[in-house]
């Protein structure tokens, strides 16, 4: 009697586990972010904003080479709706020699988004902003960030 | 019999339920996501040598079209150009390699004179013989003027306009050439 007992609890929780949707989110990288080219001059700062509007400030912009780092999103089941967390700051460094803080990452959608049926998918921009300093040498600075989405 | 048989059902199943549960994914993560900006060095005009139109015979009138490959034009019968240094404006650009850049001419127009007697010089017109591309006066579009090098040379032609009543002597004057990044 008691071995009969057990074995249906178990069988409740192993039907209840295997029947009950098991979702699944992921996260791509699409496309890098790029802030762009500027002289640097006295320094300043450039906003890029996940809509890919820019703003500077201090520093004169050359060209539009300019654009928000791009994610899809993918919730196999269940809830579509997904937290974004994004890294406080990064560093991006020249080969020779010099680096610039990139800080004030802003997602779009911001905080939270929706990955909704059918496709199950969502596009995820990500904007930051760039602090030139006063004399920064030219260069290509290069640095990487991590994004994460969670249920 | 029927008792073991169910109990070893339920835990066939329960396994799959476990295996099932393991393979949610509630979080996911991309690292190395590339982030990348450029810093460029500030633009630069540096002049080679002035723009000259070289001698005309005092009295001819029309107008003396210098190109920017250092050659005149002129109507036949009217300036009557006999030689001297001609020579369009050579100056030296530097900028960041790849970037288009804008060259304006802040007056349409400018006034070179021997002391008595004044000459106007319009139509200034530039062509960037490194990087093949010729712009128009109005400056570049997209596209246009891209410098491949750090440093290219730019040259600028203009039009002189004689009129009759020119006294003979050495005119000279001054005009403006600012460039900018695109």
């Amino acid at each position: 009697m008691w071995r009969e007992v057990v074995s249906i609890a178990a069988l409740a929780i192993c039907c209840s586990s295997a029947l009950a949707a098991t979702p699944s989110v992921t996260i791509s990288n699409q496309g890098s972010l790029q802030f762009g080219s500027y002289v640097g001059a006295g320094g300043g700062s450039v906003v890029l904003a996940p809509d890919g509007t820019r703003s500077v400030s201090g520093v004169v912009g050359v060209g539009f080479d300019f654009t928000p780092a791009l994610f899809t999103v993918t919730i196999s089941s269940g809830s579509p709706q997904y937290m974004i967390a994004l890294p406080a700051m990064t560093t991006l460094v020249a080969p020779e020699g010099g680096t610039m803080t990139v800080d004030a990452f802003r997602s779009l959608p911001d905080r939270t988004g929706m990955a909704k049926p059918p496709a199950r998918m969502d596009q995820l921009t990500v904007g930051a902003t760039l602090h030139v300093g006063p004399n920064q040498p030219p260069g290509h600075y290069e640095g990487t960030f991590q994004v994460t989405v969670n249920l | 019999m029927t008792r073991r048989t169910l109990q070893t059902l339920a835990v066939v199943v329960l396994a799959l339920g476990i295996v099932g549960a393991a393979s949610a994914q509630t979080s996911s993560t991309v690292t190395g996501v590339t982030a990348t900006a450029n810093i460029v060095p500030a633009i630069t005009l540096t002049l080679v040598n002035g723009m000259s139109f070289g001698d005309f015979v005092a009295g001819s009138s029309g107008a003396v079209i210098l190109g920017t490959g250092d050659t005149l034009t002129t109507v036949p019968g009217t300036a009557f150009a006999i030689g001297g240094t001609v020579s369009s404006a050579t100056f030296t650009v530097s900028s960041a390699g790849s970037k288009h850049f804008n060259v304006v001419f802040p007056a349409a127009s400018t006034t070179i004179t021997n002391g008595t007697s004044t000459i106007t010089v319009n139509n200034f017109t530039f062509g960037s013989p490194t990087a093949g591309v010729v712009c128009d006066a109005t400056g570049c579009t997209p596209g246009g003027a891209v410098t491949t090098a750090a440093s290219s040379s730019l040259k600028v032609g203009a039009t002189l306009n004689l009129v009759g009543t020119n006294t003979a002597g050495a005119y000279t004057g001054t005009f403006d050439v600012t460039v900018s990044y695109f």
